[in-house]
This record gives structure tokens, C-alpha cells and sequence, in this order.
């Protein structure tokens, strides 16, 4: 074996472990969300959905910042390995989104009465969902190296760009989306057996996606030296 | 008339239920694309290997 695909190899065992490592944290914070955190009054036992929906959505704005961030570092170095890693991010980061799109709408049907509506945060996270669906098409539609990691490099920037929006959606527009517990100026607004229980699933989900990206970083390494010029993703 | 707690329990289990199926699954098709993908440049690198 060549040291490259014994290198690429290496990531993917790396990235087993971790992803391992993560669904096992994921299952413990199923576990304490269950059955040690306290039931809220107003919204019952669907209050504890927060728990898995939050991380979702910070895995996936963390995963497609990650995209942005990692595609300004290709333009400027031009290191096909970071072309990799940034697609490789978003790959994820559409895994954590279809959680945080699925489950949003179930939690969002017992405390606002409907599965949907269009307002700034959900039309915003909706749109950056497709954007990364037109990137991973868009990298399966360009066949020149160079070019698919040029092109999607830009749209990965055009995700970064709407990241922060995002975030800074519910206190821009009247939404119905409640705003930020944890990333905001203050202190956190919540008892601390749910504090903990969120910062249980938030670090837990940041594992799974470490453990996720660096998998299909591995895979998609191998990828490319197996198919040379061929697509890698 | 007192306030009652709402019984909504079906909608965390469907939540929890999608979203362990959502990661599960991912994983799952991460574990088979890179068992595939190891398998291949094994054979990619005993045949450069023999040459």
C-alpha cells in the first residue's frame, strides 16, 4: 500500500472510533433527557424534544460555517485536501439539518398548533438546507477538479454568509421561533437540569459530527486516489 | 378551572425516533462506504504493489 492510502485509511479508522464514541454519547443524552430532566409545565413531555433539536441545528450551523471557513482557506492555499474536508462538512451538515427540520416541525406543531410556518429562522434554515443540497449537486454535476472545488468553494462561502444571519434571525424579524437560551449576551435562561442536559447534547452532537466529518473525510481521500481524476465526492 | 400539563407524550417519542433513525442510517451508509472504499485501495495497493 501506497503511505497516502495507508494515511486515508488511518482517518477512516479514526473517524469508526469517533462516530462510535459519538452515538454513544448521542444514546446517554437520549437517556438523561428521558429521564432526568424535569417535564415543563405548559408544553409537556414535547419540551424535551429541545434537546435533541438544539444540537441538530448547532451541528449543523457549526458543519456549514466549517464549509465556509475551510472554502476561504482553499481559494487562498489551494489544497485539494481542504476542497475535501469542506465537502465533506456539508455532506454532514444535511444529516444534522434534516434532524433539526424534522424535528422542529413535531415540536413546533404542540407548542405553536401547526407544523410550518414561514417565518425568518425556518425560511432562512430551509434555505440554507438547499443551498447545501445545490452544493453536494453541484460537485456531482462538475467533472474538472479545479473547477468543482472552485465553484463549490463559493457556494460554501454563500452558506457561511448566511450562518450568522441566521442566528441573528429571531432578534431581526417578529418570529415565532423563541430566541437563543444558550448563544446569547446574557446568562443562560434555563433551570440547570435542563441546562445540563442541553450542554450533555451539545457536546455529545459536536462528537458525532467530528466523528462523522472525519469519516467521510477518510472515505472521500481514498476516493480520490482510487479514482485519480475521477469525482471524489 | 386548573391548568392541565398536555399529554403529548406521542410527539417526543416520534421526534426522538426520527432523529435516531436520521443518524443511525448515516452512519451506517459511512460504515459501508468506507469498508467498500478500504477494501478497494487494499486491492488498489497490492496490485500497484506486484508491478
Amino acid at each position: 500500500m501506497t503511505p497516502e492510502i495507508l494515511a486515508a485509511t488511518r482517518i477512516v479508522r479514526r473517524g469508526q472510533v469517533l462516530t462510535v464514541l459519538g452515538l454513544l454519547a448521542a444514546a446517554a443524552v437520549y437517556v438523561i433527557a428521558l429521564f432526568y430532566t424535569p417535564v415543563e409545565v405548559r408544553q409537556g413531555l414535547a419540551q424535551k424534544i429541545f434537546y435533541v433539536h438544539a444540537p441538530a441545528a448547532w451541528g449543523a450551523l457549526v458543519a456549514f460555517a466549517v464549509v465556509g471557513i475551510v472554502s476561504i482557506l482553499y481559494l487562498w492555499l489551494h489544497d485539494e485536501r481542504l476542497d475535501l474536508f469542506a465537502a465533506s462538512s456539508a455532506e454532514v451538515g444535511i444529516a444534522f439539518s434534516l434532524v433539526m427540520l424534522t424535528t422542529g416541525p413535531i415540536w413546533g406543531k404542540t407548542v405553536w398548533g401547526t407544523w410550518w410556518t414561514w417565518d425568518a429562522r425556518l425560511t432562512l434554515t430551509l434555505f440554507l438546507f438547499f443551498l447545501f443540497v445545490g452544493y453536494l449537486a453541484l460537485r456531482a454535476a462538475v467533472q474538472d477538479r479545479g473547477e468543482r472545488a472552485r465553484f463549490s468553494a463559493v457556494v460554501g462561502i454563500m452558506g457561511l454568509v448566511l450562518v450568522p444571519f441566521i442566528h441573528l434571525s429571531v432578534y431581526l424579524f417578529r418570529t415565532l421561533h423563541p430566541q437563543p437560551v444558550l448563544l446569547k449576551p446574557s446568562a443562560p435562561s434555563m433551570p440547570p437540569e435542563m441546562l445540563r442536559a442541553l450542554l450533555s447534547g451539545m457536546a455529545a452532537f459536536t462528537l458525532l459530527y467530528i466523528g462523522f466529518v472525519v469519516l467521510r473525510y477518510g472515505l472521500a481521500r481514498l476516493d480520490n486516489l482510487r479514482e485519480g481524476a475521477g469525482d471524489a465526492l | 378551572m386548573p391548568f392541565e400539563t398536555p399529554q403529548n407524550g406521542g410527539f417526543l417519542a416520534a421526534a426522538y425516533i426520527v432523529a435516531a433513525v436520521i443518524y443511525v442510517a448515516y452512519a451506517t451508509s459511512l460504515f459501508l462506504r468506507a469498508q467498500r472504499a478500504v477494501r478497494q485501495a487494499g486491492q488498489q495497493g497490492s496490485g500497484a504493489g506486484g508491478q
